[in-house]
């Protein structure tokens, strides 16, 4: 197993992790710092981390003139970008998590993903999944590029979970936020990497995985252990089901990967009306009564409904077979295009960078 | 005997470290006083309970249960509306290692409510079952201690400056062939990024403190504060009549219905400031949604501190604080008729009687902040044997503990400090056995016992250091009898 099997390891224990956390907070509800689904996150931390630390140590210390010839200075220390984000990623994710600890002593264990000690945590494991694939890309590595292409899609739509509930899925928030985090990634791989459909299969990757997580989860007993229940269930939460990036990425890779070249509004608008024009009829489908079954897992919600979302929805209830959202006006379709735009131009950014990687 | 105690009082700390501390002084059911105690029965059980409510909500109770002769015990949270059904299984309580009978369990709670915690024991005797009412809300803002904000304040500021470092060694080397040497171009370009890093770094902190901010701010409008009571004492005709005024806007937010206790709606008690020296426990009864009034007994003109303890429907139990100024009692005129009529069971005490019946503390001894205790006292009569006592608003006995400064009150029964309205909503909302017809007290007469006990036991743990005054009160010979003790308790 090479150093990059390892960190790509640690990725999929990271966002893996997440995913069954967040399945575990809705599921069993209580916490500790020790949950099984917290130990798989810390675990895939020290091991992209560690590996990224021995390979910075060995270059400084033991390295030849031509290792350290192959590796960024900082401090005066030698390693590979990849191995120093590996490192970065790794330390700033445990170091949120003590944050973290703290803050569920202070304030409470929080009912939202999006707090100030999650976003720190989350930073953390972006910039791992981030070092790995420089590393992957440095080693010519194509497909644990993609593959791990694919795990930070998965990390990104998971972060975004609270925003992707297919209720959620005609309106503004979710398409801004999607159009915000995804381009970026698929247009860094298109431009990334010589393989053909690289944005495509990444997609692939992710799709698989999240369908792996849905069709899994629920397969395992569990029962909440909060006071009050408002939603007895006895099974593991499955999570959402994937959003269709595919269909987008494909586009993606014809336009944008190499060596064509289409102007970044362009691209961003064809992200925005081909993403619109796939998953707007799916949410309809998946809060149809043909998506209350195990393929496409309809219908599945938190045990303590009312907790969530106090006040407004005091028990499960009609609006679960509801949108939430108005439609979005022209306004915010105008701030989607905005974000689509300004995350592929930093897509094309950074996978220039990433095709040019030498160290 | 000494070595059972030092374990007990171990036992203790490691499960109420904070009581050791100055800790939370904002509570709900009474004041300053957080802790919940119970002494009961458990089906044919004999338990002591104490319930440690979380500080923070989503949060822990932890509890600690004393009982003889369990084979396990169990807890289950259930909030007022979800009931039995919307509870999480039981979580079995962990016996104490070294401490015979003694039982610890944590249950979580997920929002800020009330909750029955339902407490089974089984064993030889076969099953038990109890609820033990706790109101759940964030008492607390937990400020960073110096060391933890130190530490991840410098693990920030490391990471800060490495990722600032690692944005300009990607520019500067990243793209450069293995072996050469970045030219000025390369190293311009790399300090701009640098510094964009620098920015973004900075923009993201200072993002990041107005969110937590937000968060902090949120979190303190939360925290739950005793709610004010507006009170004014005024002579109507031949009488003192207060009147009081629930107008806290916080509590008015709360739209709160409230349930009788003892079947009154509000106990309201009066210590006289600023040594205590006088009190009062008096049933005010409701004029509309938001005001009360109270025939006043001939207590002096003075300063007082009031306490007035109320359920809601929900079994959610406070007590609201204030302060009134009386005015001098008028002149007795035979002739005027009051026209508000005092309740049969309001009870005063303006100094000592000095007369039989008197009471006893059975067990004065030195008290400590946080460790547990059982109040003990005898009402007794002038040969100093315990009179026949009769239930007084359906329980043998009552007491009221109080500090000097007045931010510790709290009121006991000798089946602890929970709310037996709470307890008998609770029962009677989930059906567990209680006959809707029968006497509201007889359900929570103590002890079992039908008969007039010799002893009133409080089980209590102080919860502060400081000068507190007691008052216990027992009805004999159809007269409500009050005691008043001095204690002093120490660190």
């Amino acid at each position: 197993m090479t150093t990059l099997d390892q960190a790509a390891a640690g990725c999929a224990g990271i966002t893996l992790g997440l995913l069954w956390d967040i399945s575990w907070h809705a599921s069993v509800g209580r916490d500790t710092v020790w949950t099984p689904a917290h130990l798989t996150i810390y675990a895939g931390a020290l091991l992209a981390g560690l590996p990224g630390a021995w390979e910075v140590l060995r270059a400084t210390f033991a390295g030849t003139a031509a290792e350290r010839g192959r590796s960024v200075a900082i401090w005066g220390m030698h390693g590979p970008l990849g191995a120093w984000l590996q490192v970065w990623g790794s330390a700033a994710l445990l170091t949120a998590a003590g944050f973290d600890a703290w803050w569920h002593g202070a304030y409470g264990l929080d009912l939202g993903i999006l707090t100030p000690a999650h976003t720190a945590l989350a930073t953390g494991m972006i910039a791992v999944h981030a070092g790995a694939l420089c590393t992957a890309r440095r080693q010519g590595r194509e497909r644990v590029f993609v593959f791990l292409a694919g795990m930070l899609l998965l990390l990104l739509a998971t972060l975004l979970i609270e925003v992707s509930y297919p209720n959620r899925q005609h309106g503004a928030v979710f398409y801004q936020l999607s159009c915000a985090a995804y381009p970026v990634v698929l247009v860094a791989t298109a431009r990334a990497l010589d393989v053909r459909w690289a944005a495509t299969r990444a997609a692939a990757v992710y799709t698989g995985l999240a369908l792996a997580m849905l069709w899994v989860l629920p397969l395992f007993p569990a029962q909440p252990r909060l006071a009050p229940i408002f939603n007895a269930i006895d099974h593991m939460w499955p999570g959402l089901f994937p959003v269709m990036l595919i269909v987008p990425a494909a586009a993606v890779d014809a336009l944008a990967g190499r060596p064509a070249r289409i102007s970044v509004p362009l691209l961003g608008a064809i992200f925005l009306v081909l993403f619109l024009a796939v998953q707007w009829p799916l949410a309809g489908l998946l809060l149809s009564p043909a998506a209350r079954n195990p393929f496409f897992a309809g219908d599945q919600w938190y045990f303590g409904v009312t907790s969530h979302q106090e006040g407004i929805f005091p028990r499960l209830g009609e609006w679960r077979h509801r949108f939430w959202d108005a439609p979005p006006g022209a306004g915010q379709v105008a701030l989607a295009l905005a974000a689509a735009t300004l995350s592929s131009a930093a897509g094309l950014t950074l996978g220039g960078f990433l095709s040019r990687l030498k160290r | 005997m000494k070595a059972t105690k030092r374990i007990q009082a171990a036992v203790k700390r490691r499960l109420f470290p904070s009581l050791i501390l100055p800790a939370a002084l904002l509570t709900m059911g009474h004041v300053g006083s957080p802790d919940v105690f119970f002494q009961g029965a458990a089906g044919p059980y004999e338990v002591r309970v104490t319930v440690r409510p979380p500080e923070v909500i989503p949060g822990a109770a932890e509890l600690s249960v004393r009982v003889a002769g369990a084979r396990s015990v169990s807890v289950r949270p259930a909030r007022w509306d979800a009931g039995p059904t919307g509870a999480p299984a039981p979580e079995p309580a962990q016996p104490v290692r070294g401490a015979p009978g003694l039982y610890s369990a944590r249950v979580w709670l997920l929002t800020a409510s009330s909750y029955a915690l339902e407490i089974e024991v089984t064993g030889g005797a076969g099953a038990g079952r109890v609820s033990i009412p706790v109101a759940a809300a964030p008492v607390r803002r937990v400020a960073m201690s110096r060391a933890i904000g130190g530490l991840l304040a410098s693990l920030l500021l490391a990471l800060l400056a490495g990722g600032v470092q690692l944005a300009g060694a990607a520019v500067r080397e990243g793209t450069l062939a293995p072996g050469a040497v970045p030219d000025s171009e390369r190293r311009t370009r790399a300090r701009g990024a640098a510094a964009g890093a620098a920015l973004l770094a900075v923009l993201g902190l200072l993002a990041g403190q107005r969110w937590w901010g937000r968060v902090d701010a949120e979190h303190r409008g939360k925290l739950y504060q005793p709610f004010q009571l507006s009170a004014a004492a005024a002579v109507q005709g031949p009488q003192r009549v207060l009147a009081l005024r629930l107008d806290d806007p916080r509590w008015l937010q709360r739209r709160a219905l409230l349930a009788p206790d003892h079947g009154k709606l509000m106990h309201l008690f009066l210590l006289r400031e600023p040594s205590h020296g006088v009190f009062a426990h008096l049933h005010p009864v409701p004029v509309d949604d938001q005001a009360f009034e109270a025939a006043l007994p001939p207590l002096p003109a003075g300063r007082y501190r009031l306490y007035a303890d109320v359920t809601e429907e929900t079994g959610f139990a406070h007590t609201l604080t204030g302060r009134v100024e009386l005015p001098p009692a008028p002149r007795p005129d035979p002739a005027a008729e009051p026209e508000l009529a005092a309740d049969e069971d309001d009870s005063w005490r303006l100094g000592p009687s000095g007369s039989p019946p008197a009471f006893a503390w059975r067990n004065r001894e030195p008290l400590t902040a946080g460790r547990e205790t059982t109040l003990r006292f005898a009402l007794l009569d002038g040969n100093g044997r315990p009179t026949a006592l009769e239930p007084y608003m359906g329980m043998w006995g009552h007491a009221v503990v109080a500090r000097d400064d007045g931010a510790v009150f709290v009121h006991l029964h000798p089946s602890g400090t929970i709310s037996m309205a709470a307890q008998q909503i609770f029962e009677r909302r989930w059906d567990v056995g209680i006959d809707p017809g029968a006497d509201p007290h007889a359900a929570h007469l103590m002890h079992r016992e039908d008969r007039s006990p010799a002893e009133l036991t409080f089980p209590y743990a102080f919860p502060a250091p400081g000068r507190y005054r007691i008052w216990v009160q027992a009805k004999s010979g159809g007269e409500v009898a009050t005691g008043a003790f001095d204690v002093r308790v120490s660190r």
